[in-house]
């Protein structure tokens, strides 16, 4: 039986931070769908909402991994399984877009105890049926055992990157969005399509 | 003589194949499943390689994977283990550690001269330092374990993390009962071996299979567990993979090695521990010899006599050290078949044959005092000598797990006392031999798998074993000596006595001392044997002197696991790819790829640094500075963070206003600077050195945690690019880029400003590391190659290059700026680099303020200044000396030649006493010679910063 893994970067969509004791109250006010326990995602209006740690939101385009708006050769998510508002996502690519902007824009009022964080992060997706054996080489965290139905977010190094990542996916299927640093974005591109390469698995490098 | 056995039901090797192989020149056939060793010893090779020191003829000792007598180099790779490495065809085995060849060695020629080579030779040839140069090249010469061949191609390696609820290492009949009783109680079991099948010393054939089939075990063997790290990380060193294995839980199974008898010719081929003639026989079917004498102390050595007789080869004696022998089984069937027993008999020495191996071996009647009756000598005619005198626990891994042992007298072996939560012992280790080992290991994998929340564990006791396994004392002296204690590194019993004499009495000493232990078996033959004899020594016993540190690595593991993949984390600003296509010659600063300089055509290093840094003087230049950490602090008390965490006064900084910084640690020690730029009332943007900025953010989130003020810090460092823009023109090319009024009283130097940039937002501020007016442009990355090759386009009319690195040093070098790390050390204060007034010691807190107080009684160790070389043609380089009428009186920190003063400056830590009298001094450089210099005041360039404010405002 062959490997089955692919890595691939997407084409940045749109993605803010923000910061502060008020960020959850402000960002639950403008709409957004705020996880309410620590290290979990949800998903709202093709947002995805990474909450990190207790006062920390990371905020993306939750159709970015979807379709041709973003990468004319990924394909379909088939990660929706386990995400019941993804089905939608890819056609609220745009409304996604632009729900983020005018967060953006409502964010330069300074609202008190809100910080708006500039989030430049490298984005990537990895899935497929042995995904886990990819993980393994790369990351100390055992991504086999992670309770995905919890929507838990995941800060960890991998390769020596701090990276977030996202389980998705459904069973016998893992797939993982995967963020990082813009500066690493080269190097953990380059080193995980190797390991990715070098298991038997496919890789479609960064792109510009 | 060796020789290779009819088969037998049980053996790994395949009769049915033939391998073909060279040993030291000469053509060999060995079986699919044999090792180079077994196939070498099969073949009857006399003996397959030369000791360390005295390069004496050994054989087979050990053959468990710490064999240092049958070290190779194969295929061209050193330090391959004859004892498990598989055989292959074609290989081209050499005996290791010879001059002109395994059975024409030159250097054999030391083992004559012994008594010139005493215990810690190495550090008495090196005591001398006139000498040391001519004993290390004969040192290099005639030691060392095979060659590495500098051209061979990098072999990457994958790494991997496992995890497992419950990790047994070993694979005997304890290690497998503990694997299957865990994984019957609902664990996963990973279950590692270090031979190449599972078994150990001889489990039940029905519990190998059971447990090689059980679906929740992993079985891994010819895998070494080399480490054991904190919360059960454990290292798993498998041929080609390293994998770092979690465990929930942990049982050592790891047995007991089997330690030779010391006596005169212990060494020679043929001479070999019971055990491995029992893996010889039971695994290839190769016998140790055709008439065996078996050195007996334990069960064991009745057993394996036993079972040669049985396979046809002959018993010439059992010499039993001890008292009273066995009167059970097996030493009543040994008796029953006619097999020659002497009782309190020891051996006092084993004779050479003429083809260098083992011929008789000479015995004597022993006491319990270790006392040989040399008068009642006999002699015992063989050609293979078998020890079976006893064990020592390889306990290295419990302890390395954070254990504790204990001496137990009547085993005679150290065994687990206390095991950190989590971790089990079990089967020999324990101290439970015999057919008790899987009942024991049953125990320990029940409680492992309820300690992984599988089971409800077990109440089961197993009772240490009540017979004395290993002998207290198998050591015999010799007026001769060459009764060898440790193997590896050719030590015989004086050697210990004689360190121990010179003081070197403790454990920890004697290894240091003597290296018993250091050699590739790493003591697992001889620790225990050097701790009796020590124990002799001192009147002790051998339970009061404890065990050396056990350290990672338990194994000797190729650096190339280690390496793994050899990822390296290197980090890139978003225009890469724009400066490689302008001719980027690449240097690492921190963990960023920078570029050094940008080469063009017909150029050489020199000509494009001096040109770029010619641009920036006279017309305009770019550098990235996006490798800068770039941080914002938020909220309300974001200022008294600043003011807490840096030097100088920034609660009174005006909003759209920026102020050098410099950070200190507790001891007032200088351990970062940038600029902080205050935004908003409650927001500040700041950066750090390139090198710093991670650890400057960890350390700042610490802080903040610990002091708890209503701030939130942002590190923007990746996802923010910035550009320096500098040079006389660059305030007139950048205004029609902007929408930011860039005019000198509604943009002062130091302001910052945000606006647009090439339709990007953009945060620009007026500050000037280069002493130029400049503007350092802060985008977000996704903009950065837009606004870059805008910049670009703007300044080529008017010349403009891109600089790298090195001219930027050379420019700031020209302004007298220090660089945190290069022009100051791990000691460095702000007094010594006149940096005070970037310190506000009014403030009622900052970190390192105490310390600065006094440090500021105690006056400075030394002082940064300015230093023309008057040398026309030569340079120092840094870090040379500063000779002071010939004392050491500094040293130089940062040196260029500037084309713009036409002379040579640089900077220097010199003594107090010299910086003050200032005037001319020396710098010594590589070839000892002395360059004048002359201490001189910065800033070398633009003194009153008419450049940096060309329009006067400040």
């Amino acid at each position: 039986m062959s490997t089955e893994v692919s890595f691939k970067r997407l084409t940045a969509g749109t993605r803010l931070g923000f910061k502060g004791a008020g960020a959850g109250a402000w960002l639950a006010a403008q709409g957004v769908g705020v996880p309410a326990a620590s290290n979990t995602w949800s998903s709202a209006a093709g947002v995805l909402t990474a909450r990190l740690g207790s006062a920390e939101y990371f905020l993306a385009e939750h159709a970015a991994d979807a379709g041709a708006a973003t990468d004319p050769g990924a394909g379909s998510d088939s990660g929706a399984g386990s995400d019941p508002g993804a089905g939608s996502d890819s056609g609220a690519a745009g409304t996604a877009a632009g729900f983020l902007r005018r967060i953006a824009a409502n964010a330069r009022a300074r609202p008190a105890g809100v910080y708006p964080v500039l989030r430049e992060d490298w984005d990537f997706v990895l899935e497929g049926r042995d995904v886990h054996s990819v993980l393994a080489q790369v990351c100390n965290v055992n991504f086999a055992d992670v309770q995905s139905n919890i929507q838990p977010v995941i800060m960890t190094l991998m390769i020596g990157v701090a990276v977030l990542v996202v389980p998705r996916g459904a069973a016998g299927r893992p797939r993982y969005r995967i963020w990082c640093d813009p500066s690493y974005g080269p190097y953990l591109s380059d080193a995980l399509g190797t390991v990715v390469v070098e298991s038997g698995g496919m890789y479609r490098g960064a792109t510009e | 003589m060796m020789h290779r056995l009819e088969g037998a039901a049980g053996e790994w090797i395949d009769r049915s194949g033939a391998l073909r192989f060279s040993f030291e020149g000469r053509e060999y056939a060995g079986f699919p499943g044999d090792t180079i060793s077994s196939a070498l010893a099969a073949a009857g090779v006399p003996f397959l390689g030369r000791s360390f020191k005295y390069h004496r003829p050994r054989g087979v000792l050990s053959f468990a994977n710490h064999d240092s007598n049958t070290l190779f180099q194969v295929d061209g790779v050193p330090n391959v283990r004859g004892d498990v490495t598989p055989l292959r065809a074609g290989m081209a085995v050499f005996a290791v550690n010879t001059v002109g060849g395994l059975f024409a060695d030159r250097a054999a020629l030391l083992d004559r001269f012994a008594r010139f080579l005493p215990v810690g030779f190495y550090y008495k040839a090196f005591h001398s330092k006139r000498l040391f140069p001519r004993w290390e090249r004969l040192f290099r010469a005639f030691t060392g374990l095979g060659r590495i061949d500098l051209n061979a191609t990098r072999t990457p390696t994958p790494k991997r993390y496992g995890f497992c609820d419950v990790l047994v290492i070993g694979a005997g009949p304890s290690g497998l009962s503990a694997a299957l009783s865990a994984a019957r109680a609902g664990a996963r079991v990973v279950l590692v071996e270090e031979a190449a099948r599972p078994g150990g010393s001889g489990a039940d054939p029905a519990l190998i299979e059971e447990a090689s089939r059980h679906s929740s075990i992993t079985l891994l063997c010819a895998t070494v567990a080399a480490g054991v790290y904190a919360d059960r990380w454990v290292a798993l060193a498998e041929a080609s993979r390293l994998t770092k294995m979690r465990a929930a839980a942990v049982v050592f199974a790891t047995g007991v090695i089997e330690t030779p008898a010391v006596f005169r010719g212990n060494d020679l081929p043929g001479v070999m521990l019971a055990s491995a003639a029992t893996r010889l026989l039971r695994r290839h079917g190769v016998a140790p010899g055709r008439r065996v004498a078996v050195l007996a102390a334990n069960r064991e050595a009745y057993e394996v006599a036993l079972e040669l007789h049985a396979r046809g080869v002959g018993i010439a004696a059992i010499v039993d050290l001890r008292a009273l022998a066995d009167a059970e089984e097996p030493a009543r069937s040994c008796a029953a078949l006619g097999m020659r027993v002497l009782r309190y008999h020891a051996p006092y020495e084993a004779l050479r044959g003429t083809d260098g191996t083992v011929r008789a071996l000479i015995v004597a009647p022993f006491d319990q005092g270790g006392r040989v009756f040399a008068r009642a000598l006999h002699r015992i005619d063989c050609d293979a000598v078998l020890m079976s005198v006893g064990w020592s626990a390889a306990v290295q891994l419990p302890l390395q797990a954070g254990g504790s042992v204990e001496y137990s007298q009547a085993l005679q072996q150290y065994l687990p006392a206390q095991l950190p939560p989590g971790t089990f012992a079990a089967g020999r280790l324990n101290g439970v031999y015999d057919a008790d080992r899987a009942a024991d290991g049953g125990r320990a994998g029940l409680l492992a798998a309820a300690y992984a929340g599988h089971g409800a564990g077990s109440e089961v006791k197993v009772a240490r074993s009540a017979r004395r396994p290993s002998h207290p004392f198998p050591i015999i002296d010799h007026p001769a000596h060459k009764n060898f204690v440790d193997f590896d590194e050719d030590l015989q019993v004086k050697d210990l006595e004689d360190a121990a004499q010179e003081g070197f009495d403790s454990s920890e000493l004697l290894k240091r001392y003597s290296t018993v232990g250091m050699g590739p078996s790493q003591g697992k033959h001889s620790n225990i044997n050097a701790l009796r004899v020590l124990a002799r020594v001192r009147a002790v016993e051998p339970g009061d002197l404890g065990l050396t540190t056990a350290r990672p690595m338990y194994h000797p593991v190729p650096m190339k696991l280690l390496a793994g993949r050899s990822f390296n984390a290197e980090r890139r600003t978003p225009i890469d790819a724009q400066h490689a296509a302008l001719g980027a010659v690449w240097m690492p600063a921190g963990n960023w790829r920078r570029p050094e300089y940008y080469a063009r055509d017909g150029e050489s290093r020199a000509q494009s640094i001096e040109a770029e840094v010619q641009a920036v003087r006279a017309a305009v230049g770019i550098i990235d500075v996006g490798t800068l950490g770039k941080i914002e602090v938020h909220g309300p008390q974001a200022g008294e963070f600043l003011e807490r965490v840096y030097a100088g006064r920034y609660s009174d900084l005006k909003v759209g206003m920026s102020r050098y910084g410099l950070m200190l640690d507790e001891a007032g020690v200088i351990i970062d600077d940038g600029v902080i730029a205050r935004l908003a009332e409650d927001a500040y943007y700041f950066s750090t050195t390139t090198g710093g900025s991670a650890t400057v953010f960890r350390e700042l989130l610490r802080l903040n945690a610990l002091w708890g003020l209503d701030c939130a810090l942002v590190n923007v460092t990746g996802h923010r690019a910035a550009f320096n823009y500098a040079g006389p023109w660059c305030r007139e090319l950048l205004r029609p880029l902007t929408d930011i009024d860039l005019g000198d009283a509604a943009f002062p130097f130091l302001g910052v400003r945000e606006g647009h940039l090439a339709g990007a937002p953009a945060r620009l501020l007026r500050v000037g590391f280069v002493g130029e007016l400049g503007y350092e442009i802060h985008v977000a990355a996704g903009d950065a190659k837009a606004v870059w090759q805008a910049l670009l386009e703007a300044g080529r009319p008017r010349g403009l290059r891109p600089f790298g690195v090195e001219a930027q040093r050379v420019l700031r070098l020209e302004k007298g700026h220090f660089i945190v790390g290069q022009d100051t050390d791990g000691l460095t204060d702000p007094y010594e680099v006149n940096a005070m007034w970037a310190v506000n010691l009014q403030k009622p807190f900052f970190v390192g303020q105490r310390s600065l107080k006094i440090l500021k009684q105690r006056g400075p160790r030394q002082l940064l200044v300015g230093i023309e070389i008057l040398d026309p043609v030569r340079l120092p380089k840094e870090c040379h000396l500063v000779i002071d009428r010939g004392d050491i009186a500094g040293r130089v920190t940062s040196v260029a030649r500037s084309l713009t003063l036409n002379k040579s400056i640089g900077l220097a830590l010199v003594t107090p006493r010299r910086a003050r009298a200032a005037g001319d001094l020396s710098i010594r450089i590589e070839d000892g010679q002395l360059l004048p210099a002359r201490i001189v005041p910065t800033p070398f360039y633009d003194p009153k910063n008419l450049r940096q404010r060309p329009g006067g405002a400040a």
